[in-house]
């Protein structure tokens, strides 16, 4: 499938997109196209489901990354499809905001496994609650970091004991 | 009864602290868990509380000492896309010969860990006799052997400069007539064979499945490689082609010995593209704006996010970069080190083998950030901890029983 | 300084690596091989610190690591030194500021006795002179 194929399938399924672009190369100058899809809640185990099922190969899950925007809490899947053809691949993310008194998002492991990482990162470091995951235990952080404290948000549940290297170090 | 032995990821001790345990019925295990929380330091945070962008950028090289270009160069490309900085021809094609040269130390880095883990320590002070080379190369170069600093946001720091290119080529000549020599070493001794075929299988579909990426997938049968299939840098120039193993022996079964065939291929696939590159190499300035103020002042104004991935020795490394306009820290910064997929597989490839085989299997995915610095055996009820010590000792004395 | 005939002893290191980013660790492990070739003097890497006169510590202390570290530290014997490869054991390195970090090592072991060796990373003939450091304070006190 090319970005125009792939576009039209996935569109009905989310909100809003858009396709940025970079150019790479120095004889041969192509492009570099991701294609950014804004998708609800309760619609995101449809739309990978249709990735999935649409692609030649297994598409490729790389990361979930997250943002702290206030209010709402952003996060973001990036996958990649049609690789192991010469610079024909196309990088899709797909974009999923949730506010911040109601942090639940779906788990995705039924259908990629190679999610699980990612989602156990979610919700150590963000306090996402992730629907449907056995696996809760503290991947990176030890299981002695006390709770309630996410380092990557920038509320005030951000981490305040920081190793300062002396006393009356500047802020 | 539990007790626990001194810890010590020693000789080679290059990797990182990890815990894996084993659970353990006889002598074949059942269940592989992993516990990564020695080795993190809060990077993505520094980032995005207390560093503007220049200084991300080298504390970006110091996530990993041994795939030290692959950070900087992602959350350079990333930033680029987002402030739409223009990078310069010259400067592009530098980029790929400081990949390439960072792919064969690392590369032959992995070969002597790997002979070292089966008890050849011979080979593992050839290999890294055969590395200084290069190493040399790199401090000529670029001033220092590690952690080089090269990649800032517009171009490069410094420059080839015409000294230096009949060094670079007497590399080249050195590798070339040492590849053969290399292969036979590796690929045709009889015990490295039996110590590696048919030992830690990844099946193609759970390869697909899991994520994984680099030359743990190439070595299953799957074409992924970033240099490939996505254009960046002056790679489209080039027409790099993803290694699998049948491309050598014409088969391809996702093994320990097949990973070990992909790696010694990309050695000799990094010395053509350096030479290819050094040919081609445009003139021009190597730096779109010197001056770090207005660097500093012009990503300080954008706004928007991007993604950029690089293929780093071990994997398909990838960052996530957002900004906000205003901010002068990166708002968000998520990086995804290659170590990271290719974790999850370690289980399938362990399962129904036996304890003497951890420490091959578990370094054959290259990773970097690991070692196996416990492992806890759960026999029947009873837990009893190895250290890295006992493990390489049970490995060895494998090799010796087989030969 | 000069090296006295009198070395009755050949140095036993024991390296621990507390969350380095492994810069350092493929530094001293490119002294052992055929270019810079410490092992000729006698020094190796041994197993466990029952054996160890010398440990070689490398990377910040993050926090899972603080109890191992200290027993490690305990159970190597008396006469021993600390040699600090890096500057993350020092004073934090660049990730001086961070939550998960535990402090350079003299918070954590004060009367650690120390040879530091600064760089990120520091070149192997930086880590031999350190190394040669330790091996005249050793000296010293066996006399």
């Amino acid at each position: 499938m090319n970005l125009k194929e792939v576009t039209e399938l996935l569109k009905e399924k989310g909100e809003s997109h858009r396709i940025q672009s970079k150019m790479a190369g120095v004889k041969n100058k192509m492009e570099r196209k991701s294609l950014w899809i804004d998708v609800k809640r309760d619609k995101l185990e449809e739309i990978v489901q249709t990735l999935v099922d649409n692609s030649t190969e297994f598409p490729h899950f790389c990361v979930a990354s997250t943002s702290d925007m206030g209010e709402t809490v952003e996060v973001i899947y990036h996958f990649t499809i049609n690789y192991g053809k010469f610079l024909e691949e196309i990088q899709i993310n797909f974009k999923v905001t949730i506010p911040k008194k109601d942090l639940w998002i779906p788990t995705l492991t039924k259908i990629i496994p190679g999610t699980l990482f990612s989602e156990r990162e979610l919700h150590e470091m963000m306090g996402i609650e992730i629907k449907g995951l056995k696996d809760t235990r503290h991947l990176f952080l030890t299981s002695d970091f006390p709770k309630g404290v996410y380092p990557w948000r920038r509320d005030e549940t951000g981490p305040k004991d920081l190793n300062k290297l002396y006393e009356g170090w500047k802020q | 009864m539990k007790y626990t032995v001194p810890i010590g990821p020693i000789h080679p001790a290059l990797k990182e602290p990890i815990l894996i345990s084993c659970s353990v019925e006889g002598e074949k295990i059942i269940d592989v868990d992993v516990t990564a929380s020695q080795n993190h330091r809060g990077i993505e945070w520094i980032g995005m509380n207390r560093n503007n962008p220049i200084q991300s950028l080298y504390v970006s090289e110091r996530i990993c000492g041994i795939c030290n270009l692959c950070h900087p160069a992602c959350l350079v490309m990333a930033v680029e896309e987002v402030a739409d900085i223009d990078v310069p021809e010259r400067a592009e094609y530098i980029r790929v010969i400081q990949g390439e040269l960072e792919r064969i130390h690392s590369h032959l880095l992995w070969a002597g860990v790997a002979a070292h883990e089966l008890g050849f320590d011979t080979l593992l002070h050839y290999t890294w006799m055969v590395r200084e080379k290069v190493m040399d190369l790199l401090e000529i170069v670029n001033g220092n052997r590690v952690t080089k600093a090269i990649m800032t946001y517009g171009g490069v720091r410094r420059d080839i400069t015409t000294e230096n290119i009949p060094k670079i080529r007497e590399m080249i000549t050195y590798y070339n007539h040492l590849f053969n020599k290399m292969a036979t070493l590796f690929l045709e001794d009889k015990t490295i064979k039996m110590r590696t075929r048919e030992i830690g299988i990844l099946p193609k579909k759970e390869a697909l499945e899991l994520a994984t990426t680099g030359p743990t997938t190439r070595a299953s049968g799957v074409q992924k490689d970033v240099r490939q299939d996505t254009p960046y840098f002056a790679y489209p120039d080039l027409h790099i082609k993803a290694l699998t193993p049948d491309m050598h022996t014409g088969k391809t079964v996702g093994d320990t010995y097949d990973r070990i065939v992909v790696r010694l291929l990309e050695v000799k696939q990094s010395v053509d593209i350096i030479e290819k590159s050094l040919d081609e190499l445009p003139p021009g300035d190597i730096l779109s704006e010197p001056k770090i103020p207005k660097i500093l002042k012009k990503i300080k104004n954008s706004e928007g996010e991007a993604i950029a991935r690089h293929e780093a020795p071990r994997g398909e490394d990838i960052h996530y970069v957002k900004l906000k306009e205003g901010n002068e820290h990166l708002y968000t910064w998520k990086v995804r080190a290659p170590t990271y997929s290719n974790i999850m597989a370690w289980k399938t490839m362990l399962l129904d083998h036996q304890i003497a085989d951890i420490p091959i299997v578990a370094a054959s995915i290259d990773p970097c950030m690991s070692c196996t610095n416990r492992v806890v055996l759960l026999d029947q009820g009873k837990e009893k901890v190895l250290t890295q010590t006992e493990l390489r000792a049970l490995s060895r004395k494998k090799t010796r029983g087989l030969s | 300084m000069t090296i006295t005939s009198s070395f009755k002893r050949a140095l036993w290191v024991f390296h621990i690596n507390s969350g380095s980013c492994n810069g350092c660790d493929i530094e001293i492990v490119a002294a052992l091989t055929p270019r810079y070739d410490v092992e000729r003097f006698g020094i190796k890497l041994v197993g466990t610190p029952r054996h160890a006169d010398v440990i070689a510590f490398t990377g910040p202390i993050t926090n899972d690591m603080v109890e191992k570290v200290k027993r490690v530290y305990e159970q190597t014997p008396d006469p021993k030194v600390v040699l600090q490869v890096g500057s993350c054991g020092i004073s934090g390195g660049v990730f001086h500021e961070s939550y998960h970090l535990a402090g350079p090592l003299n918070k954590i072991i004060p009367e650690a006795i120390c040879v530091y060796v600064p760089g990120c990373p520091p070149r192997p003939e930086a880590i031999i002179q350190g190394v040669v450091k330790a091996w005249e304070f050793l000296e010293g006190v066996k006399k």
